[in-house]
């Protein structure tokens, strides 16, 4: 029986097995980095779920060929990446790219050399490494990161203190404490 | 060399120090390899987690996904032809929203449909003038073919090796679907493709 806390090998390998819970898991453990991806590319929303389809049934297809099931993050994204520029050319076939008077509207076609670079797709896997260890943190150091670093607008530390239901005063130092636990998780990664 | 407490890197990194003092701190911090270095990674890990927009996939496509590694079909004994009416059991139209909003008819819309112990998930999207039905078998894996129909027209796809199937785009109107599997027909009797496809 496999557990939410299991290593992507544990779970590649009862995959193998044809185990649908393990499945599970790892689709949703990937399923935000997944579909980020194509969405940066600058997919809409219909195609980005079909390049999500296509890379989670490349790896059903794959399972038994995947030689370092530690790194099957990297796997996934950069099939995603693959998988959003093929999706991309073929928009660029079947597209028109000229406007109303036929002429060529240089800013409708997409320039494949601008999307997705390795950095943009480094830091997408990094961000995905970043939520998933804040998803292991205890409940208290899950909330007080998630308030003071995933909104899109600073929260005052007053808010973050009534919704956690302690004093003002010791967000600081808590705030301090789980960013240090955070680094110690991310060792290998940041 | 100085030391600097873990804390106070803290509010640097997190921006809760004005920024000329910011600033100042940071030149003296720099004369210090160790806290230089513990600074930069805080900075770092703090972008990281303010600059990720990302967002959950929608439901219907992890769902998808998630069926993706299913048990093959159990083998049955012989038996008589089966016919079932699916019934609706989600509609992307009819999703109640955050703060009770209704949701909006944006497209495609997505259905998900049960009959026995299969779903339908299927996806109707505008396609020029007209209108097209794609989608997939889920629960059980097995060849099969689907068929749209109306009064004077009917047009049929097979399944693909992952149960899903596209139709051809077809004019606004009231339409039959029939899945048939085997020795099993599913059918939807009233799915209405078009702008006002306000119910099936």
């Amino acid at each position: 029986m496999v557990m939410l806390s299991d290593d992507d090998s544990t779970l590649l390998n009862a995959c193998r097995d044809g185990d649908a819970e393990a499945w599970e898991l790892l689709v949703r453990r990937y399923q935000r980095l997944i579909y980020a991806i194509p969405r940066r590319a600058g997919l809409g929303e219909e195609q980005a779920a079909e390049v999500f389809q296509r890379v989670f049934l490349t790896l059903v297809e794959h399972l038994d060929r995947i030689e370092q099931p530690d790194r099957i993050g990297a796997w996934l994204a950069t099939t995603a990446r693959r998988e959003s520029w093929r999706l991309l050319r073929q928009s660029r076939t079947t597209i028109p790219i000229t406007d109303e008077h036929g002429e060529l509207d240089e800013r409708l076609i997409p320039a494949d050399t601008a999307l997705l670079p390795d950095e943009v797709l480094e830091r997408l896997e990094s961000q995905h490494e970043v939520r998933q260890a804040v998803g292991k943190m205890d409940e208290r150091c899950r909330t007080l990161l998630m308030l003071l670093f995933y909104q899109a607008a600073p929260i005052p530390y007053t808010e973050v203190a009534a919704a956690l239901g302690v004093s003002e005063g010791s967000i600081g130092p808590t705030r301090a404490r789980c960013l240090q636990k955070l680094r110690r998780l991310l060792e290998d990664v940041i | 060399m100085e030391q600097f407490p873990y804390e106070l890197l803290v509010d640097i990194a997190e921006g809760r120090i004005a920024y000329t003092d910011a600033v100042a701190l940071r030149a003296r911090i720099a004369t210090d390899p160790d806290a230089q270095a513990e600074l930069a990674r805080l900075d770092t890990l703090i972008a990281l987690m303010r600059n990720d927009d990302s967002v959950d996939a929608p439901d219907h496509v992890l769902n998808r996904a998630i069926r993706l590694l299913r048990k093959p079909a159990p083998e049955q004994p012989p038996s008589l032809f089966r016919r079932i009416i699916a019934t609706l059991q989600s509609d992307s139209w009819q999703m109640p929203m955050a703060a009770g909003l209704r949701a909006v008819t944006t497209w495609p819309r997505a259905l998900l449909l049960h009959a026995g112990d299969r779903e339908l998930d299927l996806q109707i999207a505008p396609h020029g003038e007209r209108w097209q039905l794609r989608g997939q078998v889920l629960g059980v894996e097995a060849p099969g073919e689907v068929s749209l129909s109306q009064a004077d027209m009917r047009t049929r796809v097979s399944l693909n090796e992952i149960g899903e199937f596209i139709l051809p785009p077809v004019v606004a109107g009231r339409y039959t679907l029939v899945l048939t599997q085997g020795d099993l027909e599913i059918i939807v009797p009233d799915l209405e493709l078009g702008p006002s496809s306000n119910r099936i």
